[in-house]
């Protein structure tokens, strides 16, 4: 870092600021480089990350400075650095040893008519000797029973899908009347959200915690929260999430919500929870009805 | 266990295989932003950054056979943040800035945050950590233009609306 290259007028600027600068550091130290804050703030581990999450946590200066470089939209990756990123991937592997390659080639139309073909054979052939064993009993030949399935089967229905984003109606009904507070809790939610919508799952649930006790009246929040927890396997705290934001949640959101609870719960091994919450969603006509009714079957059995 | 229900075993198996898997290349392309994101926020340099983007994809294309593409991205950020905290060991930069801060922590007692240096409510994100690299951190207009992403230009641009736009503030303080 260079001095150097300060002009006049910033020197001057510089001059004016310093005595609140000082007092702001009397108090807490030395502002350690932004790239340690940010690593620290991050959840990065080095030899002195303790101290400096200590200091941001008293420091004015670095707790703006964490904020606004977190929420910062980056350019996203220019085509020269994806292709230096992908370059490294055919250093290590070469183009032939893509794992991907034998779906790729799966997917072609002659085996994918193989594969047609021999899942028919397996189904006929399934068919035929799932009908014989009674007959074969008889006559004390040894029937191989299939594997009995898992005491308690992964609903295939129950799979963690992103949620769409949903603006609360009143609060957009509000913003374009000018309310000042709904348009601060949009704007916020609009950039909590952000990470979100990239699939940035921790850096969303990060932001959400902190929005979510701001305004305490929303359920977005919360259910936002509790989604991306769930997509970061964090399923107790997920499911904490989603009961705060079940009783603020208004008529669009009320399934939604019901739903991811059910996943978290199910994850949780609370499988009768689980489908008590699916159970109701497949008796009420809505976006959720259908694969309700679906999971709602499979964890009876 | 009946007929039926066998079939309807063998018959979920038939589903199962006409689902196409995600390939490498997608996960790659949903994913690789928000990374080198967060890949930036935990090392701050753009090309190491960079690195650290491709090093999480290297690892996601060697377990490919292993992952449960529903642990990601998490999965690529706790790679991210290993590999980042392999190289703050290295470079043991923490001790070049705080050669000073075992005493200096012992100072940290202020019980609440204060107001900001830079508090104002026309500043833009963007002018705040403008003014706070470079009057607080003292970073040249080209390492801030580097960490950012901008261009030196717009960088002195967004320094001097926000120099102007404090000087203002303050002068309208001063006068009451």
């Amino acid at each position: 870092m260079s001095k150097s290259d300060f002009d006049a007028e910033e020197k001057e600027f510089r001059r004016e600021i310093a005595a609140a600068m000082n007092e702001i550091q009397s108090s807490a130290s030395r502002c350690p480089h932004p790239d340690q804050l940010m690593a620290a703030a991050a959840g990065v581990q080095f030899a002195d990350a303790d101290a400096v999450r200590r200091h941001s946590a008293v420091c004015p200066i670095c707790t703006d400075l964490i904020r606004d470089l977190s929420s910062y939209e980056y350019p996203p990756i220019s085509p020269e650095e994806d292709r230096r990123i992908r370059q490294k991937w055919a250093a290590e592997t070469g183009p032939a040893k893509r794992k991907e390659s034998w779906w790729a080639w799966f997917w072609q139309p002659a085996p994918l008519a193989t594969a047609a073909a021999l899942a028919i054979a397996v189904l006929v052939t399934g068919t035929m000797v799932l009908r014989r064993p009674a007959e074969q009993t008889d006559q004390s030949v040894k029937v191989i029973e299939p594997s009995p399935p898992p005491a308690n089967p992964k609903p295939t229905a129950l799979v963690l899908e992103k949620a769409a984003i949903k603006v609360p109606a009143a609060a957009v009904l509000i913003y374009r009347s000018g309310g000042e507070s709904t348009k601060a809790f949009l704007d916020e939610l609009a950039a909590a959200l952000e990470p979100y919508r990239m699939d940035d799952y921790t850096e969303a649930a990060r932001r959400l915690d902190i929005l979510a006790p701001k305004y305490p009246k929303y359920a977005e929040p919360y259910f936002y929260l509790g989604v991306s927890r769930l997509f970061l396997q964090e399923n107790d705290l997920a499911l904490a999430a989603l009961n705060r934001a079940r009783p603020l949640a208004d008529e669009s959101l009320r399934d939604d919500v019901a739903w991811y609870t059910a996943i978290a719960l199910q994850r949780l091994g609370r499988t009768e929870d689980a489908r008590r919450e699916v159970d109701v969603l497949c008796g009420r006509s809505g976006e959720f009805q259908q694969k309700a009714c679906a999971t709602a079957g499979e964890l009876r059995r | 266990m009946g007929p039926q229900k066998n079939l309807s075993y063998l018959f979920r198996f038939s589903i199962l295989i006409s689902i196409p898997m995600q390939s490498y290349e997608s996960v790659y392309r949903q994913h690789r932003n928000a990374v080198m994101r967060f890949a930036i926020q935990c090392i701050g340099n753009r090309e190491i950054a960079e690195e650290l983007t491709a090093d999480a994809f290297l690892e996601l294309h060697r377990h490919w056979d292993s992952i449960d593409t529903e642990r990601l991205p998490s999965w690529l950020f706790t790679v991210v943040k290993n590999r980042a905290a392999d190289h703050w060991r290295r470079t043991e930069l923490e001790r070049r800035y705080f050669a000073a801060e075992a005493s200096g922590s012992e100072r940290t007692h202020a019980p609440e945050l204060r107001q900001g240096l830079f508090d104002s409510d026309a500043l833009k994100p963007v002018h705040r950590i403008c003014l706070t690299l470079r009057y607080v951190h003292e970073m040249t207009l080209s390492e801030i233009a580097a960490r950012m992403g901008l261009s030196e230009i717009q960088v002195k641009g967004h320094l001097q609306y926000g120099r102007e736009l404090l000087r203002k503030q303050l002068s309208r303080e001063a006068g009451r």
